[in-house]
């Protein structure tokens, strides 16, 4: 009789060890769901913001510059961003402009600045190899200079770095001018040969760079006429520039900040909004000159065929 | 009676030994030349540049060299890269021929290869997309240059109407309207359109256009005809001096050979502003052998203008598109 009762208790604990543990599993599996469920509303959440953000930088970069001029002054980061957020209500001027492009769950407010910023007299930017890089120069104060410094990537022994400036200005009267330089790296940084080949000699219209910043390559523009445009062509290489002016600094180009953010209800899990998880910034520079491309520095170019008197 | 026989003998016989010894000096070949920038081309393979210069003495005003030194003080010695610049992808083949009638390279401002071109050429729909100026309804299509007075910006066209206007020019110069902006560009509007853009007659602006130019945006063969160009006029100076035959910039995206064709079946010298531009090859055919004196067939002389205007009109346009500098994240 013990033994039966004895038997039955024993039953009983293994049932409700098997119940507990059935529960906690349970329990666990359900609280592994949820966080499941909550990291992939956050993950979501998270690319949606930053889809956003980079469909609003996306959607100003197709904007020709009259039109992006248009936001500079109205409607720059400060009057857009503060810490905790969007300035709320946000300047009805630049709702009105587009400041803010809505998608289905999201949306993003893009702030447009100039570049560089007021107050920096260098322009840092890079350009890929044979191609035209534009520097704007209008409003660029006649009579001083621009100093272009360059760093290319290490030079074969054939291959010795050169950069082609081609500088136009007005003259007025309804003429322009194209004057044009050709200048080779500082022959002591270590990416650029220790001396011009003898076919690139001086008397080839070679002008050796005399000066240096770091590890970068500088010469002199001089600004003659009314400046309009310097185009860089740094030939065989790469480059990167940094392009410092005296007195006027020209407008290089903008500075587009896009800020994308999850909407209120955009999904289930819970409420993201105003939390960083659901919120993304891109920032983009652009320039504000054409990529015109080689060709318009040439008088007669095909870009694949060959120019022949036949 | 018999004396003067003679003498008017032995004049005809120095008049025609003359004529023979100038003539030898003639340059019977198919030669061009630039001035004011240089020459690019991304052909793969040899002799992408190709031309045989005449020979020049040196106080000849034109030099041998395919970019020429031009009106400057003193008397300029080539090469420099203030001239102008050969690029080519590969190789070039850019000779002079001596007295003796042999050639040899010439010495060039700056001749560079470059492997690969990093620019493309914008694709031919993003200029017909831009092409957003309307032609007023009242305008004669077929008289576009002549008859409408348009103002500067980018107007689509058919192929048939653009022929037909540079066909008006004969005898004519076109007209731009004075408004913003200086170039006044024609977008052959149909794309798929095999034909040829042909330029018979000299493309000149009237004189109160002042700088503001035309520019020819097609996505066929570009022709130039043979009643285009000038007969040479008595000094290089004066060649050097007189206005452009084609003041109009032309630019093709078609890989056609030749995407653009200056035509023989004269001797008259074309004078172009460029930049000149194609896709595909550029052959020049002219050969304006003119006797004793040696003429280019084909003088393709840079005019800054198009460059800056260009720049200045994709403010507003977009054409070209500007190069996104960095991307940051936060």
């Amino acid at each position: 009789m013990i033994n039966k009762n004895c038997q039955a208790g024993q039953a009983l604990l293994l049932v409700l060890f098997a119940i507990t543990l059935g529960l906690v599993s349970l329990v666990g599996v359900s609280m592994r769901t949820v966080t499941s469920t909550r990291r992939v509303f956050i993950d979501n959440a998270y690319y949606k913001a930053q889809a956003a953000a980079e469909a609003g930088a996306e959607a100003f970069l197709l904007k020709a510059n009259r039109q992006l001029d248009t936001f500079l002054d109205s409607c720059g980061p400060t009057k857009l961003f503060t810490a905790q957020g969007f300035v709320s209500p946000l300047p009805a001027v630049c709702v009105a402009n587009g400041s803010v492009v809505e998608f289905s769950e999201s949306r993003a407010v893009v702030a447009v600045e100039t570049y560089p910023a007021s107050g920096e007299d260098t322009y840092e930017v890079s350009a890929p190899v044979n191609t035209a890089l534009g520097i704007n120069l209008v409003g660029a104060d006649s009579g001083r200079v621009v100093e272009v410094c360059w760093q290319g990537t290490s030079s074969t022994s054939t291959d010795y770095a050169e950069i082609l400036a081609f500088y136009y200005s007005e003259a007025g009267g309804g003429t322009f001018k194209l004057t044009q330089h050709k200048h080779t790296c500082y022959e002591s940084l270590p990416w650029c040969s220790s001396s011009p080949p003898g076919s690139y000699s001086a008397s080839a219209g070679v002008r050796d760079s005399k000066t240096h910043l770091g590890e970068y390559s500088c010469f002199d523009v001089p600004m003659t006429d009314t400046p309009y445009l310097l185009n860089l062509v740094a030939l065989v290489n790469g480059a990167t520039y940094k392009i410092k002016f005296a007195g006027h600094v020209p407008a290089q180009g903008y500075k587009i900040t896009s800020i994308g953010e999850v909407k209120s209800g955009a999904a289930t899990g819970g409420s993201l909004v105003s939390s960083s998880a659901a919120r993304k910034k891109v920032v983009v520079a652009r320039s504000n000159t054409p990529r015109l491309g080689l060709w318009f520095n040439f008088a007669a170019a095909s870009e694949t065929g060959e120019l022949v008197a036949e | 009676m018999a004396i003067g026989f003679l003498h008017g003998t032995l004049v005809f016989s120095v008049v025609v030994l003359c004529a023979a010894v100038g003539s030898s000096h003639a340059y019977a070949a198919v030669w061009f030349t630039t001035y004011g920038a240089g020459v690019l081309s991304g052909q793969e393979g040899d002799a992408s540049i190709k031309t045989v210069q005449p020979y020049f003495s040196p106080t000849d005003l034109f030099k041998s060299t395919l970019v020429q030194p031009g009106v400057v003080s003193p008397v300029p010695t080539m090469p420099d890269f203030g001239y102008g610049a050969l690029i080519a992808r590969q190789n070039y083949d850019v000779k002079e021929t001596s007295l003796a009638g042999a050639t040899s390279p010439t010495e060039d401002a700056f001749v560079k290869h470059a492997e690969g071109m990093g620019d493309a050429l914008p694709e031919y729909q993003r200029f017909v997309d831009a092409a957003t100026s309307t032609i007023p309804a009242s305008c004669n299509r077929a008289k576009l240059l002549t008859a409408c007075n348009l103002a500067p910006g980018i107007y689509k066209a058919s192929l048939a109407n653009i022929n037909s206007s540079l066909n008006d020019l004969n005898g004519q110069k076109y007209h731009v309207a004075p408004n913003e902006g200086g170039l006044l560009i024609l977008v052959q509007e149909d794309p798929a359109s095999t034909g040829t853009l042909a330029i018979n007659y000299n493309v000149a602006a009237v004189p109160s256009a002042g700088s503001k130019r035309l520019v020819l945006v097609t996505n066929g063969r570009i022709a130039i005809g043979p009643n285009v160009g000038t007969a040479a006029p008595a000094t290089q100076a004066a060649y050097l001096a007189r206005e452009a035959d084609i003041q109009a910039m032309l630019i093709t995206t078609t890989t056609s050979d030749p995407s653009i064709d200056v035509l023989a079946g004269s001797t008259k010298s074309v004078k172009i502003e460029g930049p000149l531009i194609a896709k595909g090859k550029v052959r020049f055919r002219r050969n304006a052998d003119a006797g004793i004196v040696k003429w280019p067939g084909v003088f393709v002389e840079f005019n800054p203008m198009y460059t800056t205007e260009f720049a200045r009109l994709d403010s507003s346009m977009a054409l070209f598109g500007p190069a996104a500098i960095k991307w940051t994240y936060d």
